[in-house]
This record gives structure tokens, sequence and C-alpha cells, in this order.
């Protein structure tokens, strides 16, 4: 038995660029996966970062294990009343979010809230547009797949100054059941 | 590496994780279910089988985005009986926690 092989992945462009197995989450003034962070990507007070469109790929899967359960939050500082937004949450999810050209106003992806700062106890990301597995399959990965878009995005507040901030560290957890 | 699975039957046949699907247990037929972790003979254990307990066995899974990415596995082994949860734990570093919510377990880097 061997566990599943599952990624992150974003989706940027309106060409639908998917890269797989990013390793960064870092945003920026650019719609690219893996963002490198420089002065050159610094964005003035009152302005937005660009969206993220991120999901979980399960790439391979030999054994039939399952895939539920997945959870997303941020850890770490905001600088003064900047905030992250996410169409990730516990309830009232309204279902898998269709992919549309990353932006960098404010998002338009329905029911944002702000993004957990801790675990949120519960699935807040969904799969087949639901947190909840059923028994006839939906809402998990038991072959290989997609989960739904975790998007997420940062807006710098207009009293926000000028300078470096502390990083953040976004988790992504999920469990996966022995088949 | 991580832990995995033996199933040893009353009648003495063993079912291993490397040939065998978690699911293929007859639970009705199991002894003893036992932990093995290769790399440290001596952390490997035992849980000796009760009628009506209901085996557990997944893997809670964290890919976290820092400065960099990091990947952390929980394996959980245990079983529910009357409604509860015994989960066995281990952790990356190859300790173990007993516990009967995973959730209690926090991982953060």
């Amino acid at each position: 038995m061997t566990a599943a092989v599952v990624d992150i992945c974003e989706t940027n462009t309106v060409s639908v660029t998917v890269t797989d197995a990013i390793t960064s989450s870092n945003m920026g003034i650019t719609d690219t996966a893996n963002t490198t962070l420089t002065t050159a990507f610094a964005i003035p007070a009152d302005s937005y970062f660009y969206e993220k469109w991120q999901r979980l790929h399960v790439h391979t899967n030999a054994s039939g294990n399952t895939i539920q359960g997945i959870r997303v939050w941020c850890t770490g500082t905001l600088p003064g009343s900047d905030t992250h937004t996410t169409n990730a949450r516990t309830g009232s999810y309204a279902g898998a979010a269709s992919y549309s050209t990353p932006v960098i106003t404010q998002t338009a992806a329905a029911n944002r809230q702000t993004m957990p700062s801790s675990d949120p106890g519960a699935a807040n990301l969904g799969i087949g547009g639901t947190l909840t597995p059923t028994s006839n399959g939906v809402g998990l990965i038991s072959t290989t797949g997609y989960s739904d878009y975790m998007v997420h995005q940062i807006h710098v507040d207009s009293a926000t100054t000028a300078g470096p901030s502390s990083a953040l560290t976004l988790y992504f957890q999920y469990d996966e059941y022995s088949a | 590496m991580t832990p995995t699975w033996e199933a040893q039957y009353i009648d003495g046949t063993i079912l291993k994780e490397d040939t065998h699907k978690f699911r293929e247990i007859d639970q009705s037929k199991l002894a003893t279910f036992h932990i093995v972790d290769a790399d440290n003979p001596d952390r490997s254990f035992i849980l000796q089988w009760k009628e009506g307990r209901k085996l557990i066995h997944f893997w809670r899974h964290l890919i976290i985005h820092g400065v960099e990415e990091t990947r952390i596995t929980l394996t959980c082994f245990g079983y529910e009986e009357k409604g509860i949860k015994n989960l066995f734990v281990v952790m990356p570093d190859g300790g173990l926690i007993i516990t009967d919510d995973i959730d209690s377990i926090k991982v953060e880097i």
C-alpha cells in the first residue's frame, strides 16, 4: 500500500495555465505561480495582490485510498488592517468556484471571508462542490483528481505604512484513508 | 519510513500491508494488529483485538507553504469501540501519541 501522490497546483492567466506541484504561495503583482519575492513586487497601500487560485491535485493513487477533509488556514500577522480573504469556509460553503482569470482588484469569488488563522477544525475546502463526503462517493477523491479551487487574496490597507512585513505560512491539510 | 501494519488472525494467518489492502482484513478473525516501524523496531507496537471494535487507519497530511514548502504526515491507527475512537498517532519523529481526537494534535512549523 502506498500513499497517494498529492500536490498543490495553481491556475493562472486567461489561458488557464496550470502549474503543478507549486512550492510557494507567494503573492505579488504578477499573475504567476511560485512568485519570486523581490522589492519589485511590493504594492502600494490600499491595493490588492493578485488572487491565488489553488487546489489539491491527486496525481497518482494506485492503492485507491480516499482523500477527504481538506482544511486550509494561514498563520502569521498581517500589517495594520490588511486583510486576507478566501472562499474556504466550514459553513455555508458556496460550492466549487469556477475558475476565472485572477484579478488584482478586489476578488469576485463568492462568499469571501477572512482566512482562518488556525486549523478551522473541520473541512473548509470541498471536493466536487461539497465539504462532506457522501456514501455515493461525492466529496472525496478515490482515484485521481482535483479538489475545489481555494481562492484567496490579500488587501493592503490604506493606512499600512511602507516596509517589509513578516512572512505568512499557509497550511493545506487533508486526510487519506487506507483502501 | 512510514510505519506499516500487519494483521494476525486467530488461526495464525498474517496479512501484511505490502501485499493486502486494509479493507481485506476480516476483523471478525483478528487476534492482533501490529504497527511495524522497520527503521525503529523498538517503536513497533501491537493492539490486542477484541470483538466489537472497528479498525481505523488513515494518514493526516500537511503541505505547508512558508519560506519554503514543508510536508508533514501523521500516521494514524486505531479502533472505534462503542462510539469512542482510540487513535495511535505516529508522529514524524517516530513518537507516539494516543488520543481520542486527532484534532487535538496541533502541528505547526
